[in-house]
């Protein structure tokens, strides 16, 4: 199973250059049951990213592209009347896929984004009374256009909490960049890729995720940095108890990435950025780079 | 741990715009200082910056940089004429803080802009030293480090962290200050040897006299000097302060006489009551020290001349102190021939109708004193007018104003007095000097302005020696008993008296105006301020310490050391860990000593640094000890965060603690 990991990991950065970190963050959030939230530029790669995993984990896959008259019916479906039968027949959504792509998600309406965001939470849709659940393992991709750009919804505060890790691809160093312009056509190559990880093997990892021990010692780190985004007066509004249940899971997959059985401080950093970033708004500087904005944390609460 | 790369000079525009903005709080107060020209020239520079942070096209290339530079120090040249001086000097350095900024391109550049903006604070002082100045130059410093920790910080700080760091910085330099302020060994003189400056010239009275002499200094507010009495006040027409004295006029100026060849000091016989008290000086670029009529006991290092005036060794060009005694009942000896030609000395025949004049009184009376008496009625019952602005008298002076326009300063009624006693052949002179004071009933000391100078005559009359007579007292009493009400005549540019002052002089204090009242406060303030700050001089300072019981290098010491140790102590107590990591856990208790070994080899565990990440480090930066780093961090982490610890792992974190060398 070990081994299966490493060859996604492997093959993933085949096909996306240049960006190890982001797709182990990734993989990571997808491992501790989280949805995701890529926002960058057009162009940098975000679907084929999502394509990547997709197709490396044998997922049912299916691309929703976020417009500004997408309805909610059109992403959980709706009933249609079958002559033969005389009755009303439900036809499932794209939504009824393991992995979704909500490709350009700030693009659509809030009523649009509504019906996603309550699928994602509840792993289920009702749709006239009725309800249905979506298939196990189900995955979120959501790509964004930064905020400031025309014509978009911005996603409140309260949906963005729902995405586990947000994380941005950003443009590829140069040597990437050329590796990528002289290799073969990513649609070509997604289509060879080889499935990594069955998904009953997607499962079991997700299972032995769950069962990662954490200490009270890391708990007290962890309710360290909750409280100083709270209270050091760098954050408008603090982190959510829903945050802090977050930032353990994403800690405890990057732990179970690594390799390790306990989560130590070192793993809770790595995933803080990706976790926290969109859920903490600094008061003095209109930063966004995730980085930035939880330096203070990372630098100023102790780490033992 | 990935820290934000800092690569960019300024984090961002925030930071910019404050540096900017403290840059112009710095340089604002110059504004009073120098030329409008040079102000400008480094706003326009302070404004261009500003812009092209929004459009970094705008910044000047090198040949614009050049002809910048050209033209300000042109701008320099045509305003001074030179490079160097206190105006000169500090234009120099406002022009090269504005053209820094222009070339503001990396970090260091940003550091230069800041230690060339305190140099610019500290040039202020070369022409103020008010508190006022002091406490925004206070306010200026918080500021430029309020940059300089945003620079270092990088922008994870907030606007109002930085300035709260940067204020407690400078709250926590404070105390150093005074005791550096008070212990440093002071150099006597100023600082800086400063070539004199032709234009910075204070105002004060001058050594010659002439229409407008004395009245144009009677709009001034400047604080001429000021007196703690020792006892009772002299009553408000006694309060006649000494200045230079004059013997010899060309009929229209009254000039000094040389200072070679005078005669020996007589000294007067004193009765009555006398006042004691101590005159703070403010500089005014002569030797005259002002005192009472007439100084009996003051300090060695004055001289007096054979007229009663104290003159100190050199001009006063700083503030000083002189404790005088002062008998207001005198009689000065006989007068010597040369005295007396002086004392009668005219430029030319005197006109016909002041002969007449003259010759009528000494038709009445033959007595000198009756003849003084009878000018005086002459000056009060004729229609004279005390007023600021006389018209302009081209010829003859005295004998138009006497007799055609009949208005004028105190300076036209004695120069005119004195000239008359002479053709009547009693020998006059002309004293200049001040007259009056405000009482300050909250600093309890006698504020004289230079609105309160004053030109007076006195005449010799056989039985008292030389008398003090005022003409202008005759034509306007209010002048003695009130003094001038200078708010309202700023106001209408007529000469008012102030009914306050009167109040004052009763030292019946009963203000209803609150800004009078500010007034005072503030200038009892400034007068401790003074007397206590900027007067600590190599004397004050010897005084001081032997106050402290100091008295050589070795008590010195003891009371520096003694003081050092106070402060270690106290911010020790200060800055001591509030809450001590609780090493309850024995592992915790093992790995805080050897993170204590760490740092003892320069290794120091950041506070948001991970154990691990730690290891890693400290391994790369001593590959010798690696294994060691290695095993310790391993057992420590296994028994911190692991499923469970084995009891037998804490021995063994404790032994290889104990063992580690680094």
């Amino acid at each position: 199973m070990r081994n299966a990991l490493n060859r996604l990991f492997h093959t993933a950065n085949t096909v996306i250059l240049g960006k190890p970190r982001q797709i182990r963050l990734a993989i990571c959030c997808l491992l501790a049951r989280g949805h995701l939230l890529i926002e960058d530029v057009p162009g940098v790669g975000k679907t084929t990213l999502a394509h990547t995993l997709a197709n490396l984990l044998g997922l049912k896959y299916q691309r929703i592209q976020f417009t500004s008259d997408l309805l909610p019916a059109d992403i959980v479906g709706s009933s249609i009347f079958d002559g033969n039968n005389h009755a009303f027949h439900f036809q499932p959504g794209p939504i009824f896929h393991q992995m979704i792509l909500a490709d350009e998600i700030n693009r659509s309406t809030p009523k649009a984004q509504s019906a996603l965001l309550e699928a994602m939470e509840e792993h289920q849709v009702t749709v006239e009374g009725e309800t249905r659940s979506l298939p196990e393992p189900f995955f979120v991709i959501a790509t964004q256009n930064p905020v400031c750009q025309i014509g978009t919804f911005p996603l409140p505060e309260s949906q963005l909490d729902r995405f586990l890790m947000r994380i941005s691809l950003g443009y590829p160093d140069s040597r990437s960049e050329r590796a990528l312009l002289k290799g073969e056509d990513r649609s070509v190559l997604l289509e060879k890729l080889p499935v990594c990880l069955q998904t009953d093997e997607l499962v079991a990892i997700q299972d032995q995720v769950r069962s990662i021990h954490v200490s009270d010692a890391l708990l007290d780190y962890l309710q360290a940095l909750i409280r100083f985004g709270r209270e050091s007066g760098h954050y408008e509004c603090g982190l959510s108890p829903r945050a802090g249940l977050a930032l353990l899971n994403a800690a405890r997959a990057w732990t179970f990435i690594e390799g390790r059985e306990a989560v130590l401080p070192e793993d809770v950093q790595a995933v803080l950025a990706p976790v926290c970033g969109h859920r903490l708004r600094p008061v003095s500087s209109g930063a966004t780079n995730a980085d930035v904005i939880v330096a203070p944390m990372l630098e100023q609460v102790a780490a033992v | 741990m990935k820290k934000p790369a800092a690569t960019s000079f300024v984090p961002d525009r925030t930071q910019e715009n404050l540096l900017l903005f403290s840059v112009f709080f710095v340089a604002a107060p110059h504004l009073l200082n120098l030329g409008w020209a040079i102000v400008l020239y480094f706003s326009l520079m302070a404004a261009w910056r500003f812009a092209s942070g929004y459009r970094p096209a705008l910044l000047p290339g090198r040949l614009l940089l050049f002809l910048l530079t050209l033209s300000g120090a042109a701008l320099v040249y045509v305003d001074y004429h030179r490079f160097y001086g206190r105006e000169a000097g500090s234009s120099l350095f406002l022009v090269g803080l504005g053209l820094k900024l222009m070339e503001m391109r990396n970090r260091r550049d940003v550091y230069l802009v800041v230690y060339l903006a305190f140099f610019v604070a500290l040039t202020q002082y070369l022409f103020s030293q008010s508190i006022a100045l002091a406490v925004y130059t206070l306010a200026a410093v918080a500021l430029l480090i309020s940059v300089l920790i945003g620079l270092n910080a990088g922008p994870v700080l907030s606007l109002k962290t930085q300035f709260r760091m940067a204020a407690s910085l400078v709250a926590q330099a404070m105390p150093i200050m005074v005791v550096l302020f008070i212990f440093f060994p002071r150099i006597a003189g100023p600082l800086w040897k400063l070539p004199d400056d032709p234009s910075s010239a204070k105002t004060g009275l001058s050594d010659i006299i002439e229409p407008g002499s004395v009245s144009r200094l009677a709009l001034s507010r400047e604080p001429a000097f000021r007196a703690d009495f020792e006892g009772p006040l002299p009553l408000p027409a006694e309060r006649y302060w000494r200045g230079p004295v004059f013997w010899h006029t060309d009929g229209r100026r009254w000039t000094l006489p040389p200072e070679q060849g005078r005669n020996t000091v007589q000294a007067p016989a004193f009765s009555g009551p006398a006042y004691r008290y101590t005159i703070t000086l403010e500089p005014h670029q002569k030797r005259w020290v002002f005192a009472l009529d007439l100084p009996k006991v003051f300090p060695e290092n004055l001289a007096q001349t054979p007229e009663y005036l104290l003159l100190t060794p050199q001009n006063v060009g700083e503030r000083r102190q002189y404790t005088i005694s002062s008998y207001p009942n005198y009689r000065t000896g006989e007068l010597s021939p040369a005295e007396r030609e002086q004392g009668l000395q005219l430029p030319d025949r005197p006109s016909a109708r002041m002969l007449r004049l003259v010759e009528r009184w000494r038709q009445s009376s033959s007595d000198p004193k009756d003849i003084v008496n009878k000018a005086l009625l002459h000056f009060r019952e004729e229609p004279f007018v005390y007023t600021l602005n006389p018209p302009v008298i081209r010829d003859k002076p005295v004998d138009t104003f006497l007799f055609e326009t009949r208005k004028g300063f105190c300076e036209h009624y004695a120069t005119a007095f004195v000239y008359l006693m002479r053709v009547a052949g009693i020998p006059a002179r002309v004293v200049t000097g001040y007259q009056g004071g405000q009482w300050n009933p909250v600093g309890k000391f006698l504020e004289v302005r230079q609105a309160d100078a004053h030109a007076w005559a006195e005449v010799w009359l056989s039985e008292q020696g030389w008398t003090r007579v005022d003409p202008t007292a005759a034509v306007a009493p209010h002048r003695i008993e009130q003094g001038i009400d200078l708010d309202r005549q700023m106001a209408d540019h007529e000469v008012s008296f102030s009914p306050v002052g009167r109040a004052l002089a009763d030292a019946a204090f009963d203000l209803h105006d609150w800004y009078d009242q500010a007034r005072l406060i503030w200038a009892s303030v400034d007068h401790a301020w003074n007397q206590r700050v900027l007067s600590y001089n190599p004397e004050n300072q010897k005084r001081f310490w032997e106050a402290l019981g100091i008295v050589d290098w070795r008590g010195l010491i003891t009371w520096l050391t003694a003081l050092l140790i106070l402060c270690g102590v106290l911010v020790g107590l200060w800055l001591r860990p509030r809450r001590k990591p609780k090493a309850a856990d024995p592992a915790m208790a093992a790995y805080n000593r050897f993170l204590k070994k760490m740092a003892k080899n320069g290794l120091v565990k950041q506070t948001g640094e991970g154990p691990r990440d730690f290891a890693l480090r400290a391994a790369s930066e001593r590959p010798e000890a690696k294994e060691a780093i290695g095993a310790i961090t391993t057992l420590f982490l296994r028994i911190r965060y692991g499923r469970q610890a084995d009891p037998r792992d804490i021995d063994q974190l404790r032994r290889r603690v104990r063992a580690l060398r680094v």
